[in-house]
């Protein structure tokens, strides 16, 4: 197995006198076996930037690569930015690196050659396809009201609606949250956050980086109508390292590294609240209990073939004891086993096969628990075809065991029973997909990227085929500006208000739910390492089971509502990294979410006209860092028409309720004991303001999230 | 071989030992008792009855929608029994049957399982999606019914009674085709003389316990909003303004009603909402003052409604 070097040394390099305006400089390094830089080579950059990074880099010491966990020469491509420092001149200790400028952190490395014994690296910024905003651990790390979960960041980004602030259930270019998708290193995995609104079920430092695909994704994705979020968790690491956590409600951590002379590595994390104890001293009859967990074996086989398995879960329990009978208010859990075998084919490119088990379960009404066992398997292919494209294909084969217990203690009469039996009957669902694209460079400009996605669904006895065609174009105009289209088709069957462990609408009912997804986008490299990307989205969606977007709040929600729809809108998103010293973004989105049911036509349910994010974090030196975050949302409609009856209807031109507004704030004091010890005390508040929402009429909250607690890794 | 065996193993024992796993306890409440609620009419809602001004009322039609039956904690302060248990809801209805019930008899509203203390509250409601029919209600009931609509007391509703009917005194006949839309969630049901709740169950595990409602379509006629009013027809004739033999709610609401000040137990009387005249009108004390009167506990007295606009 490789492993490619690793910086140990401070990279900053000083601003060069004479220079003006930010830079960036592409330098090839040799890394000799021993860490030490052997050569530097300027690949790209001006004077006198480049001058500057080259001598500075000759100084750097890093951990060497290694094969197999033996050292070895290494070649790297390394990317050092200058910033010219002139409104942000900080009042900062002299350790603190600088005097004007310091090399970016380098992205994920990518592998691109191995011969010789001198393995390259590619160390350039990934371009990531149209429609996808990508979040990455670090920078989330930084974000006021995220509690450094990469999860609870989506929110911010552009097109996505949150349905209650500080809730994870959320609108994405006017599709609502049944037809949200959520995966984990490629696993399918039916929520994200513990009891709703906690921490993400996944450990923080598993997860390298999290895309949010908004629509007409890659052929890879599919079975959601609406959108993907998509997390891929960090690359397996020999040496041993890890993250714990300790906070009022939780502690969580993790530690990885390597045995058997680097073939293998182990990681083992997770997340346990002891809320449990803490509920019991201030309400007895309330427990409220949550954890998770993460484990993950990987070894070399040989040099290009590696088996791994990736195991995963979460248990969610709140209950309510009264007569010292305990009654489950709210209870779910999800497990994840996936073993993987991956080969690097000899001609590049790289092969994975995946079988996944799984094991979903929910407490509903009436003490009955909903389940689901799964089986799938899954072939990943990544092909080079010559020197300008490469295909990505793969099928997968998902199999679906839904059973619910039934109602001991029931109404026989009561039509919620033939309902619930009806919508969630047990069953086998089953589906079998193949997908593949090119992504083709036409031109040293012009990336097209094809994709085809066939799907056969199967539920009970019902049936249905989907073919989704895909179309990605990237053209870069000019050095920093990046023109960004996507088009493309997705299915999915009828869907659940919002995704529930074990409860999928049986049979097909209704036939599948699709879109039609476009947007055309422009990116813009602007100074100051500040990125700006303005996107035009128009979503067509046909047969949607959009139960909140459609129907009065006080419907049946064993009704499944068919609706037309569409959501249309542009976004913003204006960016500096938050791990600068200063950073921050706006993110903006106006749009319109509309439906259509029977003759009439209406915004949807939580269509929000205006929703803007944006957050400034700055380094106050001494390794404190503060940050702050402001969140604005347009009310969503009312229901009533003022006056009106119990059975409300949603009107062409619907009052709504007030704006929303709210404050998070960050602070965090770091202590660093070398490049990767450190601890940090870290006072976090989402809603800060205390402020309420109004929802049909309702206030809701104050949804406000406080946290105290001390990180620490190694 | 061995691979083939490992693989058939793994497909076989993974999704066990992931089952095998979980910790999301199943139902291991205690065994709860099932309360049986049903509702029949009096026997003047069914057969008619004589006021005490010499009418003979009959209903030719008296539909109505009961249901939802849920259980509560006991509101503080009602409760005798200072050793009781708090109430543990296992399950509640959330539909409604939809009677005729001048035909209808000793008929079945829901059953529903708890333990512990319980309030059993229940709805007269206008029909949903989840209505099921009952004696004498047929769809065409059902479907006129949930149409929404205005009336003089309510903006939008679905129509939560219809009484249709005539009384006849010495040859002269008056006909009264009534439609409510408002609707009643019932919490408190005093007893008859007012000292104790009769919606109250004490549920014991393994217990079967029932209670009765009753329908008593003659409260629609009392001429004071208290048991001991006389049943009368003469205001509700007078008010024919046209003398077309019909009376309607337009007439009723500038009739004139007996004052309540006249009544035995004015001083402790509050109408459960607001009047559209003052002094109230026929029109109120038929739809403000009576109407609540309609469904209570059999044998206890008028229940203490909430005029409910929402559904669940």
């Amino acid at each position: 197995m490789l492993v490619p070097p690793r910086v140990e040394s401070p990279t900053e390099v000083p601003y060069p006198e004479g220079g003006s305006g930010d830079a960036s400089v592409v330098l090839v390094l040799v890394i000799e076996a021993d860490g030490t830089v052997r050569s530097a080579e300027v690949e790209s950059g001006e004077e006198p930037f480049a001058g500057a990074a080259q001598s500075a880099a000759l100084g750097w010491r890093f951990a060497p690569a290694t094969r197999d966990g033996a050292p070895m020469v290494a070649k790297i491509r390394y990317q050092v930015g200058f910033t010219e420092l002139i409104e942000e001149t900080p009042a900062e200790e002299a350790a603190g690196g600088a005097g004007g400028a310091g090399a970016q952190p380098p992205p994920e490395p990518v592998y691109i050659v191995d011969e010789d014994g001198v393995i390259e690296v590619d160390v350039r910024g990934l371009v990531l396809p149209p429609n996808v905003s990508s979040l990455r651990r670090a920078e989330v790390r930084e974000l006021p009201g995220a509690f450094g979960d990469p999860f609870r960041a989506i929110e911010i980004l552009p097109g996505v609606t949150p349905i209650v602030s500080g809730l994870p259930f959320f609108y994405v270019r006017g599709a609502p949250p049944g037809n949200v998708g959520y995966f984990l290193d490629g696993v399918r995995v039916p929520y994200l956050f513990h009891a709703a609104a906690g921490p993400s079920v996944v450990h923080p430092a598993l997860v390298d980086r999290v895309d949010l695909y908004s629509g007409a994704y890659p052929a890879r994705h599919g079975r959601f109508a609406g959108a993907v979020v998509s997390a891929e968790v960090t690359e397996p690491r020999t040496d041993w390292h890890g993250e714990g956590s300790v906070r009022l409600v939780d502690v969580g951590a993790l530690v990885e590294g390597g045995f058997d002379g680097g073939r293998g590595t182990a990681l083992v994390g997770g997340r346990y609240s002891y809320t449990a104890g803490l509920f019991s001293l201030l309400s007895p009859e309330i427990s409220l209990d949550y954890r998770d967990y993460q484990a993950r074996v990987t070894y070399d086989l040989d040099d290009r073939n590696q088996v791994g398995l990736f195991a995963f879960g979460a248990y969610d329990y709140l209950s309510e004891t009264t007569n010292d009978i305990e009654t489950v208010l709210f209870g779910a859990e999800f497990y994840r086993v996936d073993a993987r075998y991956d080969h690097r084919l000899s001609g590049g490119g790289k092969l994975r096969l995946a079988s996944t088990f799984g094991f979903d379960q929910t407490r509903v009404a009436d003490g009955r628990n909903t389940r689901d066992v799964l089986v799938a398997q899954r072939l990943e292919l990544t092909k080079p075809l010559g020197d300008h494209a490469t295909l990505r294909a793969g099928m997968d084969v998902q199999q679906d065991l839904y059973s619910a217990d039934q109602r001991r203690f029931a109404d026989p009469d009561d039509p919620d029973t033939e309902e619930f039996n009806a919508l969630f009957p047990p069953r086998t669902d089953g589906a079998l997909s193949t997908w593949a694209d090119v992504v083709w460079k036409l031109d040293p400009r012009i990336e097209v990227t094809p994709g085809l996605r066939l799907d056969t669904f199967a539920s009970g006895g019902a049936w249905a085929v989907s073919v989704d065609p895909r179309l990605a174009v990237v053209v870069d105009l000019m050095p920093g500006l990046r023109l960004l289209h996507a088009v493309g088709m997705a299915h999915q069957p009828p869907s659940f208000v919002v995704p529930v462990p074990g409860l999928a609408v049986a049979n097909l009912q209704g036939g599948l739910q699709r879109s039609l997804q476009a947007s055309a986008g422009v990116e813009l490299e602007l100074p100051w390492s500040t990125t700006a990307t303005i996107t035009a989205f128009d979503s067509v969606f046909m047969n949607m089971t959009d139960s909140l977007g459609v129907d009065p709040g006080d419907n049946d929600r064993l009704t499944l509502s068919r609706s037309l729809g569409y959501g249309r809108g542009v976004e913003l998103y204006l960016r500096r990294p938050l791990t600068k010293r200063l950073g921050g973004f706006i993110s903006y989105t106006l749009s319109r979410s509309q439906r259509s049911a029977g003759r009439f036509s209406f915004p949807s349910g939580f269509d929000r006209t205006h929703v803007l994010n944006s957050a400034l974090g700055y380094d106050l030196g001494r390794n404190w860092r503060v940050g702050t975050r402001f969140s604005l949302y347009s009310g969503p409609p009312r229901i009533d028409p003022p006056g009106a009856g119990s059975l409300g209807v949603r009107l062409p031109v619907p009052t709504r309720d007030p704006a929303f507004y709210r404050l998070d704030f960050r602070l965090e004091k770091k202590w660093r004991f070398d490049d990767t010890t450190f601890l940090a005390f870290v006072v976090e508040m989402l809603n800060a303001t205390l402020n309420t929402e109004t929802i049909r009429g309702q206030e809701v909250g104050p949804v406000s999230i406080p946290s105290i607690g001390l990180e620490g890794g190694f | 071989m061995l691979w083939r065996m490992l693989l058939r193993s793994t497909l076989r024992l993974a999704p066990a030992a992931l089952v095998a796993a979980a910790c999301l306890p199943g139902d291991d409440r205690p065994e709860p008792a099932s309360l049986y609620v049903t509702v029949e009419p009096t026997a003047s809602t069914r057969g008619g009855f004589r006021t005490i001004d010499g009418w003979e009322v009959r209903f030719e039609r008296f539909v109505m929608a009961v249901g939802d039956v849920r259980l509560r904690e006991p509101i503080d302060g009602d409760d005798d029994d200072a050793s009781a248990t708090l109430c543990n809801d296992y399950a509640q209805t959330y539909y409604e049957w939809l009677f005729d019930f001048v035909v209808a008899e000793k008929e079945k509203v829901g059953l529903a399982y708890g333990l512990g203390q319980c309030r059993v509250e229940f709805r007269r409601r206008g029909p949903s999606d989840d209505t099921v029919l009952g004696a004498g209600a047929t769809q065409e009931d059902l479907e006129a019914m949930i149409l929404e609509g205005p009336d003089l007391y309510v903006e939008e509703h679905e129509t939560t009674l219809v009484a249709t009917g005539e009384a006849t005194r010495e040859g002269r006949r008056v006909r009264f085709d009534w439609r409510f839309r408002v609707e009643h969630e019932y919490e408190r049901c005093p007893s008859l003389d007012g000292t104790s709740v009769v919606n109250d169950r004490r549920l014991r595990g393994g217990g079967e316990e029932s209670l009765e409602l009753e329908v008593r379509g003659e409260e629609l006629f009392r001429l004071l909003p208290h048991d001991d009013a006389p049943l009368v027809f003469d205001p509700i004739a007078a008010a024919d303004a046209d003398g077309d033999g019909e009376v309607l709610w337009p007439e009723l609401a500038i009739a004139p009603a007996e004052p309540l000040g006249e009544g035995a137990e004015q001083g402790e009387y509050e109408p459960p909402y607001d009047y559209l005249s003052d002094p109230p009108s026929l029109g109120d004390r038929i739809y403000v003052d009576n109407l609540t009167r309609v469904l209570r506990v059999k044998g206890g007295g008028p229940c203490e409604p909430e005029e409910s606009r929402e559904r669940r």
